[in-house]
Formats: C-alpha cells, sequence, structure tokens
C-alpha cells in the first residue's frame, strides 16, 4: 500500500517535470521571442539584442533552462509586461475565482451526474431513463457560448433573477465567498456539459452493473432495491467514475475559457485568454503550468480514490 | 419411491411469457411439479428449455418483459404469486436460497463473503453485529470454509473456483432456508470439485432436511445424486420421475435420445447417438408435440395433438413412448 502510494506519487512528480519541461521549450520555440512581443515587431535589431542580453536570453539554452527552474523552485513565474506586475501576484485572484467557480461546478456535475446515473441505469428500460438519456445528447451538444448567453438572456435581462456577470464589484471585493448569486449563471453553464457526459458514463456503468449476476444474486437474496442499488451497484460503478472525475480537471479548465469570457468572470481561464490575445507569454505560461499541476493532481487524486474502492488493487 | 417428507415447493400450471405478447407462445409452458423435503428434483433440459426462467419464476425474479401468466407456486402454506413484491422479498433468502452457475460473478467482487453473508442474514432476521458475525463463521464452517470462517474478511477473488462455490452456497444457506435451487451449481467448475459440491449439497439435504431443485444440462450428473429427475423440452415438461427408474426405461424418445447421447463409462464404446436437428424458438414452435420434428417414433397424430402429461406413474407426455426394451 505504501509503496503503491510512493510510486504513484513519484510518478505525479515526473509528470509534473515533463511539463515544465515541455513548456520550457515550447516558448523557446516561439517565433519571434519574447523581445519583440515587449518592444514591437518594429523594434530595431540593436534594441532587441540588448533587450536579450537584459534578461539573460542570450545565454545558451540549457543554461536558461536551469534559471527557469530555479526561479520556478522559489515561486517565481516572471514578470507580466502587459499588466506590469509579477505573474505570480497577478494569478492569485484570478485562480480564488476559479477555484471557487470549479468547486462548485464539480460539485454540482458529479452530484448530478450520480443521481441522474443511477437512475438511468435502474430504469434503463422505462421512461425516465429515456428521458434522461436525451437530456444527456442535448446538454451534451449545445456550445457553452450559446448556453452561456441563452440564460444570460433569461435569466439575467428577462426574468433579471440573477446578475448577468462578473462578481460584484467593490461589495465583494476581499470577501472569501462573493455572493452566490453571481456563481450560479456560470457554474450552471460550465455545469450542464460536464453533468450530461458523465452522468451519461455513468449511466451505463450503472446498467452493467444492474446485467451482473451478483445482483441477481443479491434480489435472490431477500435485497431490497435501495440497498441494492447503493449497498452494492454504486460502489462497483463508482470505480471507473472516480477516473473520469480526475480527467474532468482539464475540461473544466478549457470550458472555464469560454464560460468566464461569456460571463466576464476575472479567473484563470478568463485571464488566459486575455494573456494569449496580447501575447503576454510569462502569464501564459505560468497558466498553463498550473493547468498542468492541476490536471495531474487531480489524475492522482482518482487513483487514490480507485485503490479505495476497489479492493484488488489494494494488495498489489 | 420410498416415504417423502412433506411437501416444500408445489409448482401447478406454472406459464411464463412475454409480457407484451401473452397470447404469444410461452416460454414454458403449463409446468406443474413437487419436491418434498429433503428431497432432490433435477431439472434437465438444453439451453432455452426454460429450466433458468421456472427458477426466475419461483423467485419473482423474471427479467423485464418476460411475465408469469398463469399457475401457482406454493412454499410450504403460502402461496407466493399471491404475495406482495414486498412480502415475497422478505421470503426471497429466507425461506428460499439460489445458487447460481458462477460463483465469480454472482458474489459482489467488492464486499467480503463475510460481509455478504452476514448481510444477508441482517436484513432478515435482524439482531446485533455480533449474533451476524457468529451466524457467518458457522456456515462458513458448515459449507467447508473453516479458514475463511476463522481467518480475515476474504474477498471474492482470494478464493479458488470450489471455494467461491461453497460461499455462495453459504449465502443462499445465511437464514436456514427450507429450499434451495441451484442452477447449474457446478458447470463451472472442475470435475473434482463438482463431486465435492454436490457431495456438499446431498450433505445439506440430509442434515437439514432442505428440499434442493437443481437445474443442470448434465443427464448424467442428475441420475447420480438426484432424486427424481424432470425433463424440459421447449418450455413443456415431458417425462417426469423416480431417478433409478428414469435411467433404466425412461419412455419419452426425448428422454431416451438424451441417455442414449451419453458416452458409456466401461469399453470401447461405438459412436454415441445424437438427436438430430435443434430445438425449436419459442416464435418457430411446431403444431402438436413439440419434440415430433426430431421424434424417431412420429407419427402423424404427433403432428396434430400436443400430448398431455400423464396423471399417474410413470409420467411422461407422449403418445408413442418407449415401451420396448431399453
Amino acid at each position: 500500500m505504501i509503496v503503491a502510494l510512493a510510486r504513484r506519487l513519484g510518478g505525479a512528480l515526473l509528470s509534473v517535470a515533463l511539463l515544465v519541461t515541455l513548456v520550457f521549450f515550447m516558448i523557446y520555440a516561439t517565433p519571434g521571442g519574447p523581445a519583440y512581443s515587449i518592444l514591437g515587431v518594429h523594434a530595431s535589431p540593436n534594441a532587441v539584442a540588448a533587450l536579450n542580453r537584459q534578461m539573460g536570453l542570450d545565454h545558451p539554452v540549457w543554461q536558461q533552462y536551469l534559471t527557469w527552474w530555479m526561479h520556478l523552485a522559489r515561486g517565481d513565474l516572471g514578470y507580466s509586461y502587459t499588466e506590469h506586475a509579477p505573474v505570480a501576484s497577478l494569478i492569485g485572484s484570478y485562480l480564488h475565482n476559479t477555484l471557487l467557480l470549479d468547486s462548485v461546478v464539480a460539485i454540482a456535475a458529479i452530484g448530478a451526474a450520480v443521481v441522474l446515473g443511477l437512475a438511468q441505469g435502474a430504469y434503463a428500460h422505462r421512461l425516465p431513463g429515456r428521458l434522461i438519456g436525451a437530456w444527456q445528447i442535448v446538454g451534451y451538444s449545445l456550445p457553452t457560448f450559446f448556453v452561456g448567453t441563452v440564460v444570460i438572456l433569461v435569466f439575467a435581462a428577462d426574468l433579471a433573477w440573477l446578475p448577468p456577470g462578473g462578481i460584484g464589484g467593490a461589495a465583494a471585493a476581499g470577501h472569501p465567498l462573493m455572493p452566490w448569486r453571481h456563481l450560479a449563471l456560470p457554474a450552471a453553464t460550465l455545469a450542464l456539459p460536464l453533468a450530461a457526459g458523465l452522468s451519461r458514463y455513468f449511466g451505463h456503468q450503472v446498467r452493467d452493473e444492474y446485467r451482473q449476476d451478483y445482483v441477481r444474486a443479491a434480489a435472490a437474496r431477500g435485497l431490497g432495491p435501495a440497498r441494492i442499488a447503493f449497498g452494492h451497484v454504486l460502489r462497483n460503478a463508482a470505480r471507473p467514475l472516480a477516473t473520469l472525475i480526475g480527467m474532468m480537471v482539464p475540461s473544466l479548465f478549457v470550458g472555464g475559457v469560454l464560460t468566464e469570457s461569456v460571463f466576464n468572470y476575472p479567473g484563470l481561464g478568463w485571464l488566459l485568454w486575455r494573456s494569449a490575445l496580447e501575447q503576454d507569454y510569462p502569464t501564459l505560461t505560468a497558466i498553463v503550468l498550473l493547468i498542468g499541476i492541476l490536471t495531474v493532481l487531480g489524475n492522482l487524486a482518482a487513483d487514490l480514490l480507485n485503490t479505495v474502492l476497489d479492493v484488488r488493487v489494494r494488495y498489489d | 419411491m420410498n416415504a417423502r417428507g412433506r411437501i416444500a415447493l408445489a409448482v401447478r400450471g406454472l406459464t411464463v411469457g412475454l409480457a407484451r405478447e401473452p397470447g404469444a407462445r410461452a416460454l414454458v409452458d403449463d409446468l406443474s411439479f413437487e419436491v418434498a423435503e429433503g428431497e432432490m428434483l433435477a431439472f434437465v433440459g438444453e439451453s432455452g428449455s426454460g429450466k433458468s426462467l421456472t427458477a426466475a419464476a419461483i423467485f419473482g425474479l423474471l427479467p423485464f418483459g418476460v411475465r408469469r401468466l398463469a399457475g401457482s407456486v406454493r412454499l410450504h402454506d403460502t402461496e407466493l404469486t399471491a404475495l406482495s413484491e414486498r412480502a415475497l422479498r422478505a421470503r426471497r433468502g429466507r425461506d428460499m436460497g439460489l445458487v447460481f452457475q458462477n460463483p465469480l460473478t454472482a458474489l459482489n467482487p467488492s464486499h467480503s463473503i463475510q460481509a455478504q453473508i452476514a448481510e444477508t442474514y441482517h436484513v432478515h432476521k435482524g439482531g446485533t453485529r455480533r449474533a451476524a458475525k457468529e451466524r457467518t463463521r458457522a456456515l462458513l464452517a458448515e459449507v467447508g470454509l473453516a479458514n475463511t470462517a476463522n481467518g480475515p474478511e476474504t474477498y471474492p477473488h482470494q478464493l479458488s473456483g470450489g471455494m467461491r462455490q461453497r460461499a455462495m452456497i453459504a449465502t443462499a444457506l445465511a437464514c436456514d432456508p427450507t429450499l434451495l435451487i441451484a442452477d447449474e451449481p457446478t458447470t463451472a467448475l472442475d470435475v473434482v470439485v463438482q463431486a465435492q459440491i454436490l457431495d456438499l449439497l446431498a450433505r445439506l439435504r440430509k442434515e437439514r432436511g432442505l428440499a434442493v431443485v437443481l437445474i443442470t444440462h448434465d443427464l448424467a450428473l442428475a441420475a447420480s445424486c438426484a432424486d427424481r429427475i424432470l425433463v424440459l423440452y421447449a418450455g413443456r415438461a415431458v417425462e417426469e420421475g423416480c431417478a433409478a427408474r428414469f435411467f433404466k426405461t425412461p419412455y419419452h424418445p426425448y428422454s431416451r435420445a438424451l441417455r442414449d447421447a451419453l458416452p458409456p463409462l466401461h469399453g470401447q464404446g461405438a459412436r454415441l447417438a445424437e438427436i438430430s436437428g435443434l430445438p425449436p424458438g419459442p416464435g418457430a414452435l411446431p403444431r402438436g408435440c413439440r419434440f415430433a420434428p426430431r421424434c424417431p417414433n412420429v407419427q402423424n397424430d404427433c403432428r396434430e395433438t400436443e400430448p398431455a402429461m400423464r396423471r399417474t406413474e410413470p409420467r411422461f407426455a407422449c403418445l408413442h413412448p418407449c415401451l420396448g426394451a431399453p
């Protein structure tokens, strides 16, 4: 058990190291280089050379690579020339907003997926199962920008129940949990395709579990439907779901880019989009790195969850 | 026939068919039989003959889309078909147990053997966790899993096939049922383990006075351990009788063909007899006797009238039975 845990942890660390290296060489290979994006495309070669010298970009690659690692280790993610602030401090508040939004989305999506998937699997051939199946197709296929726009039009503009976007201005500043009303629409928009996809997958798992002999055997021993669903089927069907939830982390961020832009929500996705437009490489790479690390952590969490759920994995 | 005990299970006119087309030909047609306490009745038939569906109908656990269309199922003094789902659920596992063919899939892989036995006991009998634990230990010892009984929590994947089937039998016996239905309990096991499991069933039957229905496609196995044999063909009983008599002089041409298809134990046998053709599907039953298209004794009237089961011994359903030398 301890050995398996250590091995998984080592694998996760290795993945992060590989990611750091990959990100470094991707920036290195970017045409033009940072000097041009700071000084503009019409800068004189002398000015570019001077800036490169100043930033240490005239050193050999391996030296730059090591320097970058050392800066990373100190938590120094570089300096944003467009925002005129250190990237590490710039990212902080955006990261907080995104983590808040994504936690709400993850809880909502997983909760909906478990409830709907169980219902769909248990009533696979009856009306509830079919209705849920139809909803999943619709929820999964509607594009985020469309859903986002529609919910803004309906719930913010027409009904005026909820704010159309932002995080609540000065009143929310410094508040650890911004007014929840500002979260509702972006969270629902982002959660919809995730809940649809997860519940479809989970629903099929549940249906397959219900076809297993052990379910018939449990019924033949006189166990009731609730005991069979929650005591026997849920756990076996949840095992593959844990893996899928680990892989959900990137889709949260990818979906976040669109959702946060539509709702003008100052999170990492919104910042990613902005810094890409403005060629703000330090910010961009820091976000990519952060998403990568969170993805690796998500997969690690899924692995650990699997170990807890599957008695057969525990002993190897 | 020696003196039989009290009748534990009595099935009368059981008919099972598709829920959507109740008019279509039944999957199990007008089946009647009895099992006494301490007696073992073997259902013999090819796949699709309705053996497992009969077991499912007794338990009230027919698959989606299949329904009991007629007939009565009495377990001791209780008419099971008249019970509500809730009342029937309380009987499953308590008064009657079901053993499946493949114990690896019929036991939940993520619950320990002990937990699955204790859960069954707890659901029906309530009581303390400690009582359920004691009961579990006693049961595991009774089915020959003494090491597991005294050892730590054991999961199905940690046991061999034969041990798993013993554990499966223990889950079915958790609440001292009076009826045990074993659906191909040894088909997934090798011959040595098969014999051990059958010995175990025979012992439990003797010690507990358990009524056992053994579902199998293996006539030799049925003949070696059952008291009586009931042969099913395409959803209908074609012959029923004491195992010894049955093996010596089967009356129904299908029973005789089944027996003659067994390889001889001694000597160099000739080419084995076979039954040409396939059993009819439920959508393509012939008029008259269902076995007529494959029957060596077939005559014109066989294709007109479906023979009824004789009410007195010997019991068979055939217009032109095999009466000559075996």
